[in-house]
């Protein structure tokens, strides 16, 4: 299980990234996100809503209400321009940390 | 215990989406969005074998406690939660006026009724007598007293949830836009109340008992508006130590 720090700090990568594969919505998200986590990344799920909000007034995805397969309403989220090079910016900086993290454990053999 | 009635996912989402726009954090899209997800969360979880009723406990659960959705949301629908505020500063203003408007109205008639009835013929205030006086303190207080008297009544018959007074203000709270608009129009109304009422003292008094009245009534302002003041203060001081108490564990 993510530390609550954590999962705050990497719900905008982690969204941008399953948007970056193609439109989704709010449930598909969560439900691609704990899948690929292997369950370990559990969110809030109504707590992803405010973040999709916040993105859009950022500018970073935009969004649609459409009908869905089962006849009712649903929002759809998609990446816009700016989405994909926050996308690249976020990519960078967590690539940083992690090949950081991946040095300083390599010499520290009793980590396992 | 057996549960009787059977359970209907349609009026329990109905329930649950009621309890959330009881908050103002959320806009009505933002409602339906979550409903459609917990749509789907449901379908969901019945097709892993859950019954339809623990479906949608659990999928509730997973979308998270009203309290904590509804902060979440009014951190994105800030100038949403301002103008909620507004609307019902507006409607707060309305319900103080109407509320002024008839317990003067009450406190008044009162008054000068009581007096009438105990001889007092309003035969002078200049200079000033004791009796212009007392009339004049009097005013102010009958006036303090049934304002006082109407804000407590409202306050306990909202307190008591088993009254349909209780159960109007709670469903009227949901449409301020209407609320303020019928309170707007009452207002309209009332508004020639006091001017009927002067017409009366006109006609049932002698000229210059009339106009010693009106000059009683102005002068009780000198007591009424300190003591309203006053009052004002210490109920900004209970609410505001209410506020600070810690509400009970969530």
């Amino acid at each position: 299980m993510l530390s609550k720090e954590l999962v705050a700090a990497s719900t905008v990568p982690l969204v941008l990234s399953v948007l970056a594969e193609g439109e989704s919505y709010g449930y598909a998200l969560i439900q691609r996100v704990r899948a690929l986590s292997g369950g370990r990344i559990e969110w809030t799920e109504g707590m992803l809503y405010p973040v999709l909000h916040w993105m859009e007034a950022e500018g970073l995805i935009e969004s649609e209400w459409r009908e869905a397969e089962t006849g009712r309403k649903r929002k759809y989220y998609r990446l816009v321009r700016e989405g994909r090079e926050a996308l690249q910016t976020e990519r960078e900086q967590w690539l940083t940390v992690h090949q950081t993290l991946i040095k300083l454990w390599k010499t520290l053999p009793h980590l396992t | 215990m057996e549960n009787t009635t059977a359970f209907d996912l349609n009026n329990a989402i109905r329930r649950w989406r009621d309890g959330l726009s009881q908050s103002p954090h959320f806009r009505e899209e933002n409602l339906a969005e979550l409903e459609g997800h917990l749509r789907d969360s449901v379908a969901e979880l019945e097709g892993r074998g859950l019954t339809e009723e623990e479906a949608f406990l659990l999928a509730a659960s997973r979308l998270g406690n009203p309290a904590g959705l509804a902060s979440e949301f009014a951190k994105v629908n800030r100038g949403q939660v301002w103008l909620n505020r507004l609307l019902w500063m507006l409607v707060g203003i309305q319900v103080w006026g109407l509320l002024a408007t008839v317990s003067h109205l009450a406190a008044d008639a009162a008054v000068l009724g009581g007096l009438t009835g105990l001889g007092y013929r309003f035969r002078q205030f200049y200079p000033l007598s004791v009796g212009g006086v007392f009339a004049a303190a009097l005013f102010g207080l009958a006036n303090l007293a049934v304002l006082a008297g109407g804000v407590a009544g409202c306050w306990w018959l909202m307190r008591r949830k088993e009254t349909s007074f209780h159960q109007a203000t709670v469903k009227a709270m949901q449409r301020p836009v209407l609320v303020g608009l019928a309170l707007s129009l009452l207002l309209l109304v009332i508004a020639l109340a006091p001017a009927a009422q002067w017409a009366l003292v006109q006609k049932c008094y002698a000229r210059e008992a009339a106009g010693n009245i009106a000059m009683a009534r102005a002068f009780s302002g000198l007591v009424f508006g300190p003591l309203q003041t006053l009052a004002f203060v210490v109920l900004t001081i209970m609410l505001f130590r209410r506020r600070l108490r810690p509400g009970p564990a969530s």
